[in-house]
């Protein structure tokens, strides 16, 4: 009964493993973000040869820097909402459309595991992704500034690996919510991509914010994006320890470094934050889908 | 009917915001039957199968299905039922292959069974020449044929299916329907089907049952719902004779268990509470009568859908 | 009675002053047909490198009650020249006619030089030059004071000024010294600007003496901090010292490379990476 559970979820999240490496929908966006993450990171890599001297952190300004280009990071809080929508905007209301959900739902498994292994697919690719990326980035930024990063930075490299995953993983539950709620995928879609450009023109009030305690700063803290850059922006510049270093792009690595634990433990609060809605999007998902009726009409 | 029933429905009911889409369902299926779901759009047919798959929740009442509670434990209903929806959708980017080995395992199969069946079901559906053909380049009637493929990768005891007959040219249909009924039989398996072709239902099913307005309103084989549904369970024998005189329509009149006469132009109708009619071609020659033809009307399933249309 | 006493005697010694004055005005009437011959100048030691040469105005006087010729003798050092000129009408002469009761002096110069292919020592090289007419003559010494000349070069043996480096390796670029001086030059040190934590390393660390024209090998070697140096490039800044000379500073442009380790780890990485995402695209593309 267990086992068999697990194994339908299993061949679900296979089969939608599949259907993701397999959709030019995918394969496109991959490649997108690949060939901009790159470009950005080999600019990074090109400012840091001809203008950084301080070698300190050397490595995470690969991800940091922004030259001409704007930097890894940025690229990354901007581009993984647009993944994980891209990934589950059509996910349930697709199905429910081609009729293929009440043969489905007439198998073996639990509702759920619907959910769940579609939900799995999406974090496994863009776990895939982005560790690809991260990767592929600090070979290409290794061989061009020819610093290994070390072991703290990998530590924060990591962190910022797993944090940009969570990240994604809310805009997929977000979007997959979505997909449950609206039976048009293209209403799904429109709402999701709302939602991320809302949330995008709320983190560019950060920006635009003069003075550093205002109500646009209050605002920002709203958009996802904003407290997702928070968090790895303190994680990745050591030497951040507030909002408003983060609101003042440039910093290279500020007086006095701080230890990994202690980054950390600033940008807790924020990833919870960021873990608490992805729980809410679930949550909500579940509640609505599981006593559904699913007819095929 | 036998005494351990393969589906079971009691008090069975349904009510959305406004409408009760089923109303007190009260219905047996044996282990083995082919029962005919019939009824008007809006019935309630769908809606009894969502609940007997435990796709949805009644609003009240026990659906159950080989002996298990189909609200309380839909897993345990979906091991052993297939289905095919109304509107049966595929992968269609995937192929006919990849679509029925995804049920297979998810039904839990091995690999190797999956293969196995996957191989059997499109075989014995006919489509192992497009097995690996995606889902997108088959025909409506393919389709349909996958649908029911679908349903032996499992190898279910029970299969709901609706309407599987529905935008199929008659051919097609015949051959879905003959398919059904070998299957029933090769299996064992008992299948409850929806269809409003009447006269396709009646050709396969060992029982059909009317549903009107999610009231199941008549049951039983369709020769048997015809008489009592028209003739209140008698039977109607028609004459027809070169010439009627009334000696002959005394004689007739005067056999035994003959209620009524009826003169309609050349032909006699002749009603009785059962068949008589050997009795009758006796008088009819023992009064030198010229007979020309006489038969026992049935009744079409048409007949006696209409028959309770009329009703409500 | 003394008054005239004191007159007499006075008269007396004014009568024979006036007598002596008279013999005497005589004695020089007789002397001036001979003459007086001088021969100065101004400044009669000049100081300049090797290898300069040397120019002294000298001005002959000559106020004599006859016209005479002087004859111009210079007598040398060896393996030096000498060029008597006078400056208008420019050419040069050998000797010099003195009108008579001529009362300014004739100047011309003196141009002391060494042979062209020599580089005297430094010390002093007395010239003498000598003007004569019959038993006339006059003789000054000039004197050319060669002072030694501390110069050196440094400069990369193949004349580029840029190297390629590798971080946490030695890097190592062969520079030359070269003395253009003409003294030996001693003790050289050598220095460098450059990047924090960077080694430079001279070998030899110093030159103990460098003679003239002496070509003199070092080897720098340049190791960039290992792990934290940026690839790229970056200025280094060499310098050699002495007591008495030190030449302008060599700037070279050291292109830090990644080193091979790390050049062959994110190879490996880039191609583990495509190698993954081809074998899932693969093997999830497969249905
Ligand atoms: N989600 C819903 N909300 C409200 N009413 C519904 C809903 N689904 C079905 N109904 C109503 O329930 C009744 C039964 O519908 P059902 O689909 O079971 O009919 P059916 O017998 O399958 O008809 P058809 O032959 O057209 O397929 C209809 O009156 C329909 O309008
Ligand atoms: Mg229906």
């Amino acid at each position: 009964m267990k086992s068999s559970t697990i194994s339908g979820l299993l061949t679900i999240f296979h089969k939608e493993l599949s259907d993701i490496f397999t959709s030019w929908r995918f394969i496109i966006l991959f490649l997108i973000v690949f060939v901009v993450g790159i470009g950005v990171v080999w600019s990074a890599a090109q400012y840091i040869r001809e203008e950084v001297v301080d070698a300190q952190f050397v490595f995470l300004q690969l991800y940091t820097t922004s030259s001409p280009l704007p930097f890894f990071t940025l690229f990354i809080a901007i581009i993984m909402p647009l993944v994980g929508i891209i990934l589950a905007f059509d996910a349930i209301n697709s199905e429910r459309n081609n009729g293929t959900m009440s043969r489905l739902l007439s198998q073996p498994i639990y509702r759920d595991s619907v959910i769940n292994g579609k939900f799995m697919a999406g974090v496994v690719t863009m776990g895939i992704m982005l560790t690809a990326l991260v990767l592929l980035v600090g070979g290409i930024g290794l061989r061009m500034i020819g610093v290994p990063p070390t072991s703290e930075e990998a530590v924060r490299l990591m962190a910022f690996l797993i944090i940009s995953v969570i990240y994604g993983a809310f805009w997929l539950g977000l979007a997959m919510l979505f997909s449950i709620f609206f039976r048009r995928v293209a209403t799904s879609a429109l709402a999701s991509i709302a939602i991320w450009l809302l949330s995008i023109f709320l983190f560019l009030v950060l920006f635009v914010q003069t003075e550093q305690s205002g109500l646009g700063l209050a605002v920002s803290q709203i958009s996802p994006v904003t407290v997702f850059w928070q968090v790895i922006y303190i994680l990745l510049v050591p030497g951040a320890r507030t909002l408003s270093q983060v609101t003042q792009s440039n910093v290279t690595v500020p007086s006095s470094a701080l230890s990994v634990g202690q980054s950390l433990l600033i940008v807790w609060p924020y990833l919870m934050s960021i873990l608490m809605l992805t729980v809410i999007c679930f949550a909500a998902s579940y509640i609505k889908f599981m006593r559904e009726e699913i007819r095929s009409t | 009917m036998n005494a351990q029933p393969v589906i079971e429905t009691t008090d069975l009911t349904k009510v959305y915001d406004s409408v009760t889409a089923v109303d007190k369902l009260n219905l047996r299926i044996g282990a083995g039957e082919i029962f005919g779901f019939l009824g008007p759009n809006g019935a309630g047919k769908t809606t009894t199968i969502l609940m007997l798959l435990g796709l949805t929740e009644p609003t009240s009442g026990v659906a159950r299905v080989a002996d298990f509670n189909s609200t309380r434990e839909p897993l345990k209903v979906k091991r052993v039922a297939g289905y095919i929806p109304e509107k049966v959708g595929f992968y269609e980017d995937l192929t006919a292959y990849y679509n029925l080995a995804y049920t297979a395992r998810l039904n839990g199969l091995s690999e190797e069974l999956v293969m196995k069946r996957v191989g059997e079901a499109l075989d014995m559906v006919g489509l192992s020449s497009k097995a690996n053909q995606p889902v997108s380049t088959m025909s409506r009637g393919m389709k349909q044929r996958l649908a029911l493929g679908d349903i032996l990768v499992k190898t279910p005891r029970v299969a709901f299916m609706d309407e599987p007959t529905s935008g199929i040219d008659p051919k097609g249909v015949n051959e879905i329907l003959d398919l059904i009924a070998k299957v029933a039989k090769e299996q064992g398996m008992t299948i409850v089907m929806s269809s409003h072709q009447l006269a396709l239902v009646q050709r396969i099913c060992t029982r059909v049952g009317i549903m009107i307005k999610g009231k199941m309103v008549a049951e039983g084989s369709v020769a048997q719902l015809g008489r009592d549904a028209i003739s209140g369970g008698r039977y109607l024998i028609e004459i027809q004779l070169v010439e009627i005189t009334s000696l002959l329509i005394d004689a007739i009149k005067r056999i035994s268990g003959v209620t009524d006469v009826d003169r309609t132009g050349d032909m006699l109708v002749v009603t009785s509470g059962k068949d008589l009619r050997p009795q009758i071609a006796k008088a009819i020659v023992e009064n030198n009568g010229l007979l020309v033809r006489m038969n026992i009307q049935s009744y079409g399933l048409e007949d006696i859908y209409m028959r309770y249309f009329r009703e409500v | 009675m003394a008054r005239s006493r004191l007159i007499r005697f006075l008269l007396v010694v004014s009568l024979l002053l006036t007598m002596f004055a008279a013999l005497a005005g005589h004695a020089v009437a007789a002397q001036s047909v001979t003459g007086t011959l001088d021969l100065t100048t101004q400044f009669p030691v000049l100081r300049g490198k090797s290898g300069d040469s040397y120019e002294f105005t000298v001005s002959l006087t000559w106020n004599g009650s006859e016209t005479r010729n002087f004859d111009l003798i210079t007598t040398l050092p060896p393996q030096w020249t000498a060029k008597l000129t006078r400056a208008y009408p420019a050419s040069e002469i050998a000797s010099i006619r003195m009108e008579a009761y001529r009362d300014y002096p004739e100047q011309f110069e003196l141009t002391l030089a060494p042979v062209s292919w020599s580089q005297p020592e430094p010390g002093e090289y007395v010239a003498t030059l000598e003007a004569r007419s019959g038993d006339l003559k006059k003789t000054i010494e000039l004197t050319a004071a060669v002072t030694a000349v501390y110069s050196f070069v440094m400069t990369t043996e193949s004349g580029n000024l840029n190297m390629e480096a590798t971080a946490g390796d030695d890097n190592s670029t062969a520079l030359v010294l070269v003395n253009t001086g003409t003294a030996r030059i001693e003790n050289i040190t050598f220095s460098s600007s450059k990047q924090e934590d960077w080694e430079v390393i001279f070998t030899p660390d110093r030159v103990a003496a460098l003679d003239p024209g002496v070509t003199q090998g070092v080897e720098v070697i340049v190791r960039p901090l290992a792990g934290k140096t940026i690839a790229g490039d970056y200025m280094i800044t060499l310098r050699a010292e002495s007591k008495d000379y030190s030449p302008d500073p060599l700037v070279i442009r050291v292109t830090v490379l990644t080193p091979a380790f790390w050049g062959w780890i994110s190879i490996l990485i880039v191609i583990a990476i495509i190698a993954g995402l081809s074998v899932f695209f693969w093997r999830l593309g497969r249905r």
